[in-house]
């Protein structure tokens, strides 16, 4: 019995000690050093905003993935005085708690959030709300693709997004002068206008002792590049302009013109600020700086990667620049929706328009998030000429909106990520010697399809030839 | 000559118990180094020197989560399932090993078999059925099933059977004492280190337990600790986050060392102690 007291009193104490030190120390912390600065906290920008369009309703309950829309639910109740609660979880387990929760016709959440991979899944389960009553202001007031990626597969309007996402390769400026005696985006442009292209500028740039890229990876960006995945009749699509990816990636990889150090690996990261060593791999990279260094040229990534890509840039900062690739693309994005059995669905439509459709709201927000590239046309337009010191004053949002354009959303299918992936192993099953080209385009087939037993592969393959 | 082959052979025998520490310990020391860097540093290189973010991490903390709610939460939880789960399963053994009863022999045998099951499987109708009773976004369910945990009263019936000869009741019963006093002042300390033992499992299993709750608990005051740390991590940029999250670990960690602390000596008091001297 005493000892069960004192195990008690132990935890007791050990509590009390948290409890306490939670409070005492949140002051006096200023001191931190290189705070972040994607992370700007200010609500407001001091001018007076709309608040009055707004009804006063119900409390909702938000779920999302980060903590951007917790900002938004501040600024909504200051301005408004609704409140809406902020639930953030994890993504790796997001769905799951989504079809959870929503497999049950649950009332506990009112508006949530998906990535344009996950909407598909959501609209046809029946999850999300119809929001068709703002499908023409989302048409004429917002960016295209965001449109037409919120629309379910009989085009009802049912996801909205506050922003856009569109691609870019962000280049090192310096390294372009030094290798192509030019910084200028659109001519930087043209050395990766098509596969072959960046084959001839990865050679001259590794004459130099540079690479292109971080890995071959970066290269499944632009995978879609000419026709969809899979055409109206379910046939799997490997056109030209996927043979050649797929041979400039064994050709990148074979030549060792990339780093080989992959997407979000420790090298990466380091790379953006200054050299790293080759075949860094995911290992850390002190344990391999006995390997010849080099430094990265190019990433390709959707704009939030170009905000990485400044926020890790170190010494290296504003001698990034941002140009086309081999076509427009774009990844992420974070859209909101009702769910289909809220009691509050007018207030959570409410809400809805305030983070994408007010443009006072998506003004506030491209200064708050530090350069997230909103959804709003008016006020991208507003900053078309803005000179992004971080990207040598470049006008990135005047470039972004020429990406956004080019978007050609009718290649997007449901089929895109397992094709990608399965696209992107036979790559790799050739890049290390494990397969011939035509066995990884085999196995590719036969991996989609045993995926998806409905989509069948076209005579005029490049298997059947 | 006999002296230095003990000393040799001890030498080693030390030395490799060192090596083991060791290895064990590392890890543990790079969560609390990282703990101390920022996010950029930690994806960026490896030391074993401690940074200088502590402080900038432990903003963010305080910052971005209720620390001291989650502590409560998950405390609570998990010393309720943990003295749910021992004196339950104890009664439970100590019924199955003493009593013979119609049916004893089915009951074992069904516990053997749900032993055998992944709670995984049994998710979504557990979820389902939580929904059906409106227990979603409760306790009830995070606590109330520990009550019956067929793989502790497994163990804890073994053990009985192993450490308390059945002449050991008849005493008492001849005195006049209650079944249940007999249960509560002979049987429960007999089998107090193998409760111990499962105690700890229980406490661990429960501290860091995140799939179940994570389903069930909606609002957020009430997610209990590993819940709040996968929203830390997720709330920004990995790279800002990384350090922060580092130190939630390291600081949740405490609990169950402290738990460690306390059973451990009480298994080696009862083991070395025993019931029945020989």
């Amino acid at each position: 019995m005493k000892k069960l007291i004192a195990i008690i009193l132990a935890l007791t104490l050990a509590l009390a000690l948290v409890a306490c030190s939670n409070n005492g120390d949140s002051k006096g912390n200023d001191t931190s050093s290189g705070s972040n600065e994607t992370n700007g906290n200010d609500t407001s920008n001091g001018e007076d905003t709309t608040g009055s369009q707004y009804k006063s309703v119900d409390k909702i309950v938000l779920w999302t993935l980060s903590n951007d829309l917790k900002q938004f639910a501040e600024r909504y109740t200051e301005l408004t005085g609704n409140e809406v609660e902020v639930v953030v979880f994890d993504s790796a387990d997001f769905a799951t708690k989504i079809n959870q929760t929503l497999g049950t016709k649950s009332k506990d959440v009112d508006v949530f959030v998906g990535e344009p991979q996950m909407l598909p899944n959501f609209f046809e389960a029946g999850f999300s709300a119809d929001l068709s009553a703002l499908d023409e202001q989302v048409k004429s007031r917002l960016v295209g693709y965001t449109y037409e990626a919120g629309k379910d597969a009989d085009g009802v309007l049912r996801a909205i997004s506050y922003q856009a996402c569109p691609g870019s390769v962000i280049y090192r400026r310096d390294i372009a002068k030094e290798v192509f005696g030019t910084d200028d985006p659109d001519e930087i442009g043209k050395l990766f206008a098509s596969f072959s292209s960046i084959e001839d500028t990865a050679k001259k740039l590794q004459e130099k002792g540079y690479t292109i890229f971080g890995d071959t990876g970066a290269l499944r960006w632009f995978s879609n590049s000419s026709s969809p995945w899979v055409n109206d009749k379910g046939e799997i699509i490997v056109d030209q302009d996927r043979l050649d990816y797929f041979d400039c990636a064994v050709e990148l990889y074979q030549k060792e013109y990339v780093a080989f150090a992959p997407e979000w690996s420790a090298a990466w990261y380091a790379s953006m600020a200054g050299p790293l060593p080759m075949h860094a791999e995911w290992s850390a990279v002190d344990e391999v700086a006995g390997n010849p260094t080099t430094q990265i040229f190019s990433y390709v990534m959707p704009s939030w990667g170009a905000l990485i890509v400044r926020d890790n840039a170190g010494d290296n900062k504003g001698l990034y620049g941002v140009c086309s690739g081999v076509c427009s693309f774009f990844g992420g994005g974070t859209f909101l929706t009702i769910n289909e059995y809220s009691a509050h669905k007018e207030a959570a439509q409410q809400f809805i328009e305030f983070c994408t459709l007010d443009d006072d709201t998506a003004r506030w927000w491209l200064d708050a998030s530090n350069g997230d590239v909103v959804s709003n046309l008016a006020v991208l337009e507003e900053n078309r000429n803005y000179e992004n010191e971080s990207f040598g004053n470049q006008k990135t949002y005047d470039f972004f909106m020429g990406e956004m354009d080019k978007i050609d959303y009718s290649l997007v299918t449901g089929y895109d990520d397992a094709c990608k992936d399965a696209f992107g192993a036979a790559i790799i099953s050739v890049q290390q010697g494990e397969a011939t080209k035509e066995e990884a385009l085999k196995n590719f087939y036969d991996l989609v399809i045993a995926t998806y037993p409905e989509l069948s592969i076209p005579a005029d393959a490049p298997i059947n030839q | 000559m006999e002296r230095v082959k003990t000393k040799t052979a001890k030498s080693l025998l030390y030395l490799f118990l060192i090596l083991l520490s060791a290895l064990c310990f590392t890890p543990f020391y790079l969560m609390l180094v990282n703990a101390t860097r920022s996010g950029n540093e930690i994806m960026t290189s490896f030391t074993l020197v401690p940074g200088g973010s502590l402080a900038e991490n432990w903003k963010l903390v305080t910052e971005n989560m209720s620390l001291g709610r989650g502590f409560l939460n998950s405390i609570f939880l998990a010393v309720c399932n943990t003295v749910l789960v021992s004196y339950f399963s104890a009664l439970t053994a100590y019924g199955l090993a003493y009593y013979k009863f119609p049916g004893a022999k089915v009951i074992f045998t069904a516990m053997l078999i749900f032993m055998m099951v992944p709670s995984q499987l049994s998710l979504l109708g557990f979820y389902d059925l939580c929904n059906q009773l409106g227990l979603i976004d409760s306790y009830i369910p995070l606590i109330l099933p520990s009550i019956a945990t067929p793989a502790t009263v497994f163990f804890l019936r073994q053990y009985i059977l192993s450490v308390m000869p059945k002449a050991l009741l008849e005493a008492p019963r001849i005195d006049g004492a209650s079944e249940f006093k007999i249960f509560h002042k002979i049987a429960l300390p007999i089998m107090a280190p193998g409760i111990a033992t499962m105690a700890i499992g229980s406490f661990i299993g429960s501290w860091n337990s995140y799939l179940i709750p994570m389903l069930l608990i909606n609002s957020p005051e009430k997610r209990p600790l590993p819940v709040m740390v996968a929203e830390l991590s997720a709330v920004r940029d990995i790279t800002t986050n990384l350090g922060a999250t580092y130190l939630v670990v390291a600081i949740s960690v405490v609990p169950i060392m402290i738990a460690f602390c306390f059973f451990s000596k009480y298994i080696i008091s009862g083991i070395s102690a025993g019931s029945v001297k020989e």
